[in-house]
């Protein structure tokens, strides 16, 4: 029933000490891995939406906006230098006021713009062919096309449909499947 | 061994003094190269033992997420596993329900459950309980681990691994509040809470289910007359759970309890045993506290603390006999707490481009009942007294455990580890394990070698009449995995393994009585296939599962089926009504001992439709209308209890209100 007794009680007060040693102490946030994963998901985005053909034909380079403060930090740069989009090279800017929108075809709203500004914003880019890609709980409603969430640990998505027809977006089936939908508060 | 510790004791504090760094191993080149699916699998901070993505690990993974959990509307764990590759079952219809995987029946104790990474097999038998007493509607998503995982998670991760990840508080204030009705008597209400401020990094997460059914109606004829008309089979299951997140710090605690009944536990029809009035109450208690901590872009430590308790209670009535002329009939009581504390502190490194190292260490003290304690009423009507506490086992385990991955080139690696356990118990086990990984674009191959055992429990030793002189049974592995994903929405895959258990742990019947011995060997030639496929609106799954599994004399095991396979699809009428539909067919097995129903020992095969029709999202409202075993199929399972085979419950409909706020 006891073929071994080379364990002792000594060890496991070792083991708890050690492991008390280790827990305590400053933590670290896993806030790069997540604007990694979010950059990839933009990229992503990119295969599964069709812009309207008049806007993608006419510019050289593929532009894509971020307004408020840069939680990504070098990785949307760093991911779109080694890809093009709509065979196109992508140019990636960041800005602060709404007339530096114009242009772009991406525009993404950091997680710092504030609620007032976000409507100001959106209200701006309704039926341009801008796709609007925010990160805050209620912005999918404001009329965000797609709204990028934390749950439960992975970075997951909304899409509201009615701001993606009303400025002549076509979204794959793909990525409609595995999105919350939402639509504009009114 | 201490001077070792010691170096390692402090080698880890100092590295606790290092300054934190926002980094990962995650480079853009890799996001790049995931498909969509992989990126919607990939967590910002991994719970699991091994951050990886799953075509990175050197097992075959599927995973159940809770979108499917949902839109499929499963009731028990079982039913969440019966539509995977790979699985078969012997379900009791009664205080528990035992999940066989890869082609080895067994008690529970050849799969490892673990709910966020912390093990709720029973602490006593190393068996898990199945049945409805898991809160799955709190589930993120169940990753099922395929073959042998000893090397990592140490006794009984023999046919797999089963993870249950609960939700975690992020993505700001939720909840959620459903009720269930259906036929049997069958109820459930669920809730859950979270709030949490990204600006702190603080969170909790709440959450609790209440479960009532009947099942099935399994009197007289229609239970294969193995039980009375007046048979009482119920099951009550209570479900709570918490977690805190203060930053990378985590503690929670997960409560199980279950009520049931034992009626379908023997053949009361013609027998001593009384089918009404028994109780069997088991609680499960785990608690934990999980610290994180990445030190720099080479280095990353996991820090555990958990507690389990897994108690059958002194109020469990496990049987009654019956009263005759001539002796005034009992109740028996029985009572077993059993508790187990222990640490884990894991350290994964980085070495260069090529190379990633984890190693961990595990301590863990446990206090088990030596056997049931019993009393007697001596009353076919009278409760009996409470059990006073057993005798109780103080058992220690120490192990650790290495795991290097090799990066021979962009597209392959080769994976090598090791565990050594030393118990107090069952003295030491070694258990290695190997793979080749290969990944390029879209082709997944691996090739795989693993070994596990499990280890006797005092269940083991004890049962019956008992046996002292049980040592570990082991199992050597080879495997290999192919997956191919031709488009974004199409991937096909297989599995072919090899497994040879031997020593295993088997009842032997001795005259009136009965015991474990180790004896007999299992060998399983076995292959799984799988597809998924999205189109448009539609989500379409299939798979088929082959096991051909033989003893040392060359004769198939009864229980299992050579052949399943599993079929089904969710068709989104709009976006807010789904379609569900899923079929599993069963083909015929051996039963162990004769059916006197039939007189032959052959359990037919089986085709069975579930499914379930969603009106999602009203204004935070979802319906949803379920239908199980919707041809109303009269169909069974082996018994390996009594002579006899389990009637599956008949056709039973659900209707499910679940408020979102």
């Amino acid at each position: 029933m006891r073929p071994n007794s080379l364990y002792s009680i000594q060890r496991i007060i070792f083991l708890i000490i050690l492991s008390a040693g280790i827990i305590f102490p400053e933590i670290a946030s896993a806030q790069s891995r997540e604007y990694l994963l979010k950059a990839g998901y933009i990229e992503k985005f990119t295969h599964f939406i069709e812009w309207p053909e008049e806007t993608t034909d006419k510019d050289s380079t593929f532009l894509i906006k971020v307004m408020g403060e840069n939680k990504f930090g070098a990785t949307l740069d760093e991911i779109f230098s080694k890809v093009t989009v709509k065979n196109k090279k992508v140019r990636i800017a960041y800005i602060s006021t709404i007339s530096d929108i114009k242009d772009c075809m991406i525009l993404i709203l950091s997680a710092s713009v504030k609620s007032e500004q976000a409507e100001k914003i959106l209200n701006y880019t309704t039926g341009k062919p801008i796709l609007t890609i925010s990160e805050n709980k209620g912005y999918g409603e404001k009329g965000s096309m797609i709204n990028m969430l934390v749950l439960d640990n992975y970075i997951r998505y909304e899409i509201n449909p009615n701001a993606l027809k009303k400025s002549g977006f076509v979204a794959s089936s793909l990525l409609l499947n595995s999105a919350t939908i939402v639509d504009t508060n009114e | 061994m201490k001077k070792w510790m010691l170096f390692l004791l402090m080698a880890i504090g100092a590295l606790s003094n290092g300054h934190a760094q926002e980094s990962d191993s995650l480079k853009a080149e890799d996001i790049l190269k995931m498909s969509f699916n992989d990126l919607m699998n990939t967590q910002i901070v991994s719970a699991s033992k091994i951050r990886q993505q799953i075509k990175d690990v050197a097992a075959t993974v599927q995973v159940i997420t809770a979108e499917q959990i949902k839109e499929r509307a499963y009731f028990t764990l079982e039913e969440a596993l019966s539509d995977l590759p790979g699985f078969q079952f012997r379900n009791i219809v009664g205080y528990n329900s035992y999940v066989f995987m890869r082609g080895a029946p067994s008690q529970n104790n050849l799969i490892l459950l673990l709910i966020d990474g912390i093990q709720i097999n029973e602490l006593n038998s190393g068996g898990f309980y199945g049945g409805g007493q898991f809160n799955l509607s709190d589930v993120e998503r169940i990753e099922v681990v395929y073959g042998p995982a000893s090397a990592l998670y140490g006794t009984n991760a023999v046919s797999g691994i089963i993870n249950i990840i609960t939700k975690d508080p992020e993505g700001g204030k939720a909840g959620h509040i459903s009720l269930l009705g259906g036929d049997y008597n069958t109820g459930m209400v669920d809730f859950s809470l979270k709030d949490f401020n990204e600006a702190k990094n603080i969170g909790f997460s709440l959450s609790g289910m209440y479960k009532s059914s009947e099942k099935a109606d399994l009197g007289g004829a229609k239970g294969d007359n193995n039980w009375s008309d007046e048979m009482e089979n119920y099951e009550n299951d209570l479900s709570l759970s918490a977690k805190i997140k203060i930053k990378n710090l985590t503690a929670g605690i997960v409560y199980q309890d279950k009520r049931s009944s034992r009626s379908t536990y023997f053949k009361t029809e013609g027998s001593n045993f009384l089918d009404k009035n028994t109780l069997w109450n088991i609680s499960f208690l785990n608690g934990y506290l999980k610290y994180a901590k990445t030190l720099s872009d080479q280095i990353s430590l996991h820090s555990m603390l958990y507690y389990r308790n897994a108690t059958v209670n002194p109020n469990s009535i496990g049987d009654i006999i019956k009263a005759t002329d001539t002796y005034p009939g009992s109740q028996i009581g029985y009572y077993r707490p059993n508790a187990l504390i222990g640490t884990e502190n894991q350290i994964n490194y980085k070495a260069g481009k090529r190379w990633m190292i984890i190693g961990g260490v595990i301590g863990e003290i446990e206090w088990l009942s030596e056997q049931f304690s019993k009393t007697s009423s001596l009353s076919e009507d009278k409760e009996p007294s409470e059990p006073p506490k057993p005798e109780m086992l103080d058992n220690h385990l120490f192990s650790y455990y290495a795991q290097a991955e090799y990066a021979i080139s962009d597209y392959l690696s080769l994976t090598g580890g090791i565990r050594h356990d030393i118990s107090s118990y069952y003295g030491q086990v070694v258990t290695p394990r190997t793979g080749l990984i290969f990944n390029k674009n879209k082709l997944t191959a691996k090739i795989l070698y693993n070994r596990a055992f499990r280890a006797p429990k005092p269940w083991d030793y004890k049962y019956g009449i008992g046996n002292g002189g049980l040592t570990p049974e082991k199992m050597n592995s080879f495997e290999a995995d192919l997956c191919y994903s031709f488009m974004e929405n199409l991937s096909i895959g297989a599995s072919l393994y090899k497994n040879w258990i031997e020593d295993k742990l088997t009842l032997e019947i001795v005259g009136e009585s009965y015991r474990i011995i180790n004896k007999n060997k299992l060998s399983t030639l076995g292959y799984e296939l799988y597809a998924n496929y999205s189109l448009k609106k539609l989500l379409l799954y299939t798979n088929y599962t082959y096991s051909d599994s033989y003893d040392q004399e060359d004769v198939f095991i009864p229980e299992i089926s050579m052949h399943t396979a599993n079929a089904g699809f969710t068709y989104s009428c709009s976006k807010h009504i789904k379609i569900n539909l899923r079929a599993n067919y069963l083909g015929e097995r051996k039963n162990p001992l004769t059916i006197p129903n039939t007189g032959n020992k052959i359990i037919d095969n089986a085709l069975i439709l579930n499914g379930c029709l969603s009106f999602l999202n009203f204004n935070g409202l979802d319906f949803q209308l379920k239908v199980n075993n919707i041809l109303n199929q009269e169909y069974y399972h082996p018994s390996n209890l009594f002579a006899g085979r389990y009637r599956q419950p008949q056709r039973t409909f659900a209707l499910k209100i679940n408020y979102n706020f």
